[in-house]
């Protein structure tokens, strides 16, 4: 496979790849200016290891699980010279409508993991099985994490759903 | 946790897919951009793998992290790269390690610098007409399977063998279950006249290996999973 193939075959993938992703990553991280640099790096490096991850069966997932490593590192880093407060962490989807906001500030209170379960099994539509391999875990694991997030996320979206049936 | 205990997690879901197909999100960056990007990134990678000195610069160079006659304890030597690992042992035999997706070209001419001839390929099956030897019985593999636990490859019909397991990307995303695999491969016992066949299917998440004859025709083509596999 030559250079030139290789580039048309990533800008192909960038073209169609970039929105999903980033909005995976950006509702998984509740912060799309960070999420915007998180998942540029994640391609970045997906370019540098181009002839591996074409090959992989999920390359989006690689993307997101990458952007979502990358930002790991950067809240970690970050949080040994500061302490952060939920509230310093701009919120995607505040302009949409109210459910939206809610849904997405319900998202950010999950935790990593739980947050990387729905990003790859709910945002990216993969399997559990897929989502397990992608993660490393077991898939009876995958599920116990959505099944807790989706527990989570009712339980604070119940107001929210409440106000949008009352309108 | 079954769907009877919660039963509108479906509409949960759709509702998350909506919401976050209404997000609005910049346009993506330039591609030049990125591929320069990735370009710094490699070269950071490299530059934290040349630490040791500057031997392993020239190994990386040459795409190995080891060096042929080096390894003591395991026979004449070992060739180390990221994805993989081939070491000789003292009574012949050459073990191959797989850790991550690879470089079909590269491990191949690790295999010929071990004096294994193979073909390698990703995607590919290819057959001999008429049909080489199995590389079990012929005694090429001796020891396929993972470390640790005996998991034998499963012979196909057609004389290969092929084994599941999961390749990352990376390194370190194995799963904790799973162990790298490693195959014992036979030089002495490969036939004249035949090459040893490994096929990586990831899709699958197969390697598949076989002996091609390399006086008869061989033919090759692209495929996501070896055919014998149900």
């Amino acid at each position: 496979m030559g250079v030139s193939q290789d580039k048309a075959e990533f800008a192909e993938f960038f073209a169609a790849s970039w929105d999903p992703c980033l909005r995976a990553v950006a509702a998984t991280t509740g912060n799309m200016t960070l999420a915007e640099d998180q998942t540029a790096e994640a391609f970045a490096r997906a370019w540098a290891s181009w002839r591996k991850v074409s090959l992989h069966p999920a390359p989006r997932a690689w993307v997101v699980r990458a952007a979502l490593n990358a930002g790991a590192s950067w809240w970690h880093r970050r949080s040994k010279e500061t302490a952060l407060t939920s509230d310093d962490i701009p919120v995607v989807g505040g302009e949409g409508t109210g459910l939206d906001t809610a849904l997405l500030t319900a998202l950010r209170r999950l935790p990593a993991r739980q947050r990387e379960v729905i990003a790859l099994r709910v945002f990216l539509d993969l399997d559990i099985d897929t989502t397990a391999r992608h993660l490393g875990i077991a898939p009876g694991t995958v599920r116990a994490h959505l099944s807790r997030a989706m527990t989570a996320l009712r339980s604070e979206l119940a107001p929210a759903l409440i106000r949008e049936l009352g309108r | 946790m079954s769907q009877h205990e919660y039963p509108d997690d479906g509409t949960l879901t759709h509702e998350l897919r909506d919401s976050l197909a209404e997000l609005a999100v910049p346009g993506r960056p330039p591609l030049a951009a990125i591929t320069r990007r990735g370009r710094a990134y490699r070269r950071r990678r490299l530059t934290a793998l040349a630490v040791p000195g500057a031997a392993l610069v020239i190994a990386l160079v040459l795409g190995l992290t080891g060096v042929f006659g080096a390894a003591p304890g395991h026979g004449p030597g070992t060739i180390q790269t990221a994805d993989f690992t081939l070491t000789s042992y003292t009574n012949g035999t050459v073990g191959l390690t797989l850790k991550q997706l690879f470089e079909p070209g590269e491990l191949q001419q690790a295999l010929a610098k071990a004096g294994i001839p193979a073909l390698v390929k990703t995607n590919t099956y290819c057959a001999s007409h008429p049909a080489g030897p199995s590389p079990a019985s012929t005694g090429v593999l001796v020891a396929p399977g993972r470390q640790g636990k005996a998991h034998p490859a499963v012979p196909s019909p057609g004389g290969g063998v092929w084994l599941s397991i999961t390749l990352p990307v990376e390194p370190n995303q194995l799963p904790p279950t799973e162990n790298p695999v490693t195959w014992v491969i036979n030089p002495a016992a490969i036939p004249v006249g035949t090459t040893l066949f490994i096929a990586s299917f990831p899709i699958v998440q197969t390697i598949f290996m076989d002996l091609l004859s390399t006086t008869g025709s061989n033919t090759c083509s692209y495929a996501q999973q070896p055919p014998d596999i149900p």
